[in-house]
């Protein structure tokens, strides 16, 4: 009987993602959603089906962009992989994963499941499926309207680790706030980090400035951005425990590549030193699954960034269209603009959704001020008012306002400026992909028309 | 050229929010009246000293830094009572209004505060969360709540307004924030200046008032963002709450 209702959830909801499809729609959620309602043990039914090793990826920022690398690894060395490479991080979405990949009868051929779990979700999903590995990226302030404060997070994040004993950890080493598991689990677990000195821009939203078993102020020897850092206790024997693999001699320009402990050297694709973490903490996991990749350069070679991660459009001017969420996100991304150096024009497009947040005090915690000398600004979104103010109060007056970032974008293009960059937050950013897609193929007309 | 001194305690715990969008309010509001603002970000390692601040300045902290906070300013409470007795200048927003009443809520138990606000803290069931809206002698005010207590203030003190869409200080009684003579508090929580300029203005003009003998003539500033920005929050909370 639960085979049969496992077949009949899988035939439905790969119809839906069919019929998703046919719609244009991006049905990464529903159609699980509906698979679960038919065959609640969908998920335990198929899990075990693995072949090899679960593995998952948490954390507030890099979640999307590391479970692709390792999704990456693990097909390019030969393997298959069930993985929900769209971002659809909660319950619903992890089913829709497993259950695409299955076959009519509810088989499963995969060797590996690769899998980003959003933090609130974690100790739900883990009751239905048990990881062999478990990535935490880092741990930032992020919707505190949703999460609540960061401790409440890690909290969250504890008992899902508790629910899978025997997983190995791939901890963030220069976090304090992931490398705590070292000393509140149990479970054995492997650590990456940098391990000199880089000048990245300060930013003064660090979490966890207090040691989180004794209360007293961390202190560092150096430390990258956030909170991330070479950090000690002056108060106990909590510091950055020493990492398994490290990165080293990091290069940003042109773009991302270091010495992997001290010996190798990894050659990126990628723009802006956050990336940097998410591919140590890829090739951490691709090393402690054995995935015997030999040459991470050539695998890099052949990544693609997924949906707007510093993602280009060839308009008559280069505009580039980046996803940020909260302060993290957007300090990095700043650090990345200022590595370039033509003349920029910023929209900044905050949306206040749900999914988005629907508190967007943290505007402050970003360090706007360090993009006043952007030749033009714009504010978009439907907080776009709070926006221009945000700019206000960082010595930017002329601003553009528009709710949509992309016709603003378009505007800044007549400036003089030479690149224009639109970053913004979650629920902005389809559409702008979206009608970014269609700017560039009208451009592309009008060019093969000798218009330009 | 006027001058005036503010204090911002524990910028280190107390910033849970954005608050330091409220520093650069006040930065930017003084800069351009031409009165030069000096700001002491003082560390929770050193001592608090009020001799010849003009506003201070409480921020919101995490729960769990909230009896640590309390704690330490308890020390210094016959100073704090001076300074409010006369008419010294200070704004607490988020859960740093609630430890200057009798009691606050924290970690889940209630605890005693300083007792410079008639009002008492207690816990409630559900958290009061989301965008709010309070008709105020100064206009409309609005931001965003976030908070498990329920404050009920006692005689003496009045409220910073009343609640248009939101909760307010217990989502009963349609108060929002606290006035004692030069002291607001607000559960609206982080950057409340940027948007209510109204509230930063006032207490600007306070300052200049207690230490300089009136309340002085300050030039509008133009942002018209800022009306717009509240005008959001205000729909926001018509359409979502259908009072």
């Amino acid at each position: 009987m639960k085979q049969l209702r496992l077949a009949l959830a899988v035939i439905v909801c790969k119809l839906l993602i069919v019929a998703g499809k046919l719609m244009g729609t991006k049905s990464s959620s529903a159609p699980g959603r509906i698979a679960l309602k038919i065959c609640p043990q969908a998920l335990e039914l198929l899990a075990p089906k693995v072949k090899e090793k679960i593995i998952c990826v948490l954390g507030t920022n890099g979640k999307t962009t590391t479970n692709n690398m390792i999704n990456t690894f693990v097909t390019e060395s030969g393997h298959t992989a069930v993985c929900n490479t769209v971002g659809a991080n909660m319950l619903d979405g992890i089913a829709t994963a497993f259950i695409s990949t299955a076959g009519l009868f509810g088989s499963l051929k995969a060797d590996y499941a690769v899998l980003e779990i959003d933090e609130a979700s974690a100790k739900i999903v883990f009751d239905y499926l048990t990881p062999d590995v478990i990535v935490i990226t880092n741990l930032f302030r992020d919707q505190m309207d949703r999460y609540g404060e960061i401790t409440e997070t890690l909290e969250q994040l504890k008992i899902a680790v508790k629910k899978a004993p025997n997983a190995t950890l791939v901890l963030n080493g220069d976090d304090p706030m992931c490398a705590s598991f070292t000393k509140s689990v149990e479970n054995p677990h492997v650590i990456f980090g940098v391990s000199e000195e880089t000048n990245q821009p300060k930013t003064e939203t660090k979490e966890g400035r207090t040691c989180l078993f004794c209360g007293s102020e961390l202190s560092y020897n150096f430390y990258h951005y956030n909170q991330l850092g070479d950090f000690f206790c002056e108060g106990c024997d909590f510091k950055r425990p020493e990492p398994d693999f490290s990165a080293s001699n990091v290069e940003l320009s042109p773009t991302l590549s270091f010495l992997l402990n001290g010996k190798q050297e990894v050659k990126t694709p990628l723009l802006g030193f956050y990336n940097l973490y998410n591919a140590l903490a890829s090739i951490a996991v691709a090393e402690t699954v054995n995935l015997k990749i030999h040459n991470y350069t050539e695998i890099f070679a052949d990544y693609e960034t997924q949906t707007a991660r510093m993602e280009e459009f060839f308009l008559e001017k280069p505009v580039i269209l980046n996803l940020a969420k909260n302060p993290a996100g957007f300090n990095q991304a700043i650090a990345t603009l200022k590595n370039d150096p033509r003349k920029k024009a910023v929209v900044v497009g905050i949306n206040d959704m749900p999914s988005d947040g629907i508190d967007i005090s943290w505007l402050y915690d970003v360090d706007f001020e360090l993009l006043s000398d952007c030749v033009a600004h714009g504010a978009a979104g439907k907080r776009c008012h709070d926006m221009a103010v945000r700019w206000f109060y960082a010595d930017v007056e002329d601003v553009k306002v528009n709710e949509n970032p992309v016709t603003l974008g378009l505007e800044l293009l007549e400036t003089d400026c030479e690149v224009v960059y639109l970053l913004v937050n979650y629920t902005l950013i389809f559409d702008a992909k979206k009608e970014l897609l269609k700017a560039e193929k009208a451009f592309g007309k009008t060019i093969q028309k000798g218009e330009v | 050229m006027m001058k005036l001194t503010l204090l911002h305690l524990f910028p280190e715990l107390l910033n849970l929010y954005g608050d330091r969008g409220n520093m650069k309010v006040f930065e930017k509001r003084c800069r351009l009246r031409n009165i030069e603002l000096e700001v002491i970000s003082l560390p929770f390692s050193e001592e608090i000293d009020l001799t010849d601040v003009d506003i201070v300045y409480l921020g919101g902290a995490s729960e769990k830094d909230l009896q640590k906070i309390a704690e330490k300013l308890k020390n210094h409470r016959e100073e704090l009572l001076r300074y409010r007795d006369e008419e010294g200048v200070l704004l607490a927003v988020a859960t740093g209004f609630p430890l200057l009443g009798h009691s606050f809520v924290a970690e889940g138990a209630v605890h005693e505060g300083l007792g410079l606000i008639p009002m008492t803290t207690e816990a409630g069931a559900e958290k009061l969360i989301g965008n709010v809206a309070v008709d105020s002698p100064l206009g409309i005010l609005a931001g965003f709540e976030n908070h498990t207590g329920r404050t009920r203030l006692a005689p003496g003190a009045d409220p910073l307004g009343t609640v248009l869409s939101g909760h307010g200080n217990n989502g009963e009684d349609q108060t929002e924030g606290a006035i004692v003579k030069s002291f607001i508090g607000t559960h609206l929580s982080g950057p409340l200046l940027p948007k209510n300029p109204e509230v930063c203005d006032l207490l600007i003009g306070k300052a200049i008032q207690k230490k300089y003998g009136s309340f002085p003539e300050l030039a509008p500033i133009a942002c018209e963002h800022e009306k717009l920005a509240k005008g959001y929050v205000l729909n926001y909370g018509n359409r979502t709450h259908k009072r």
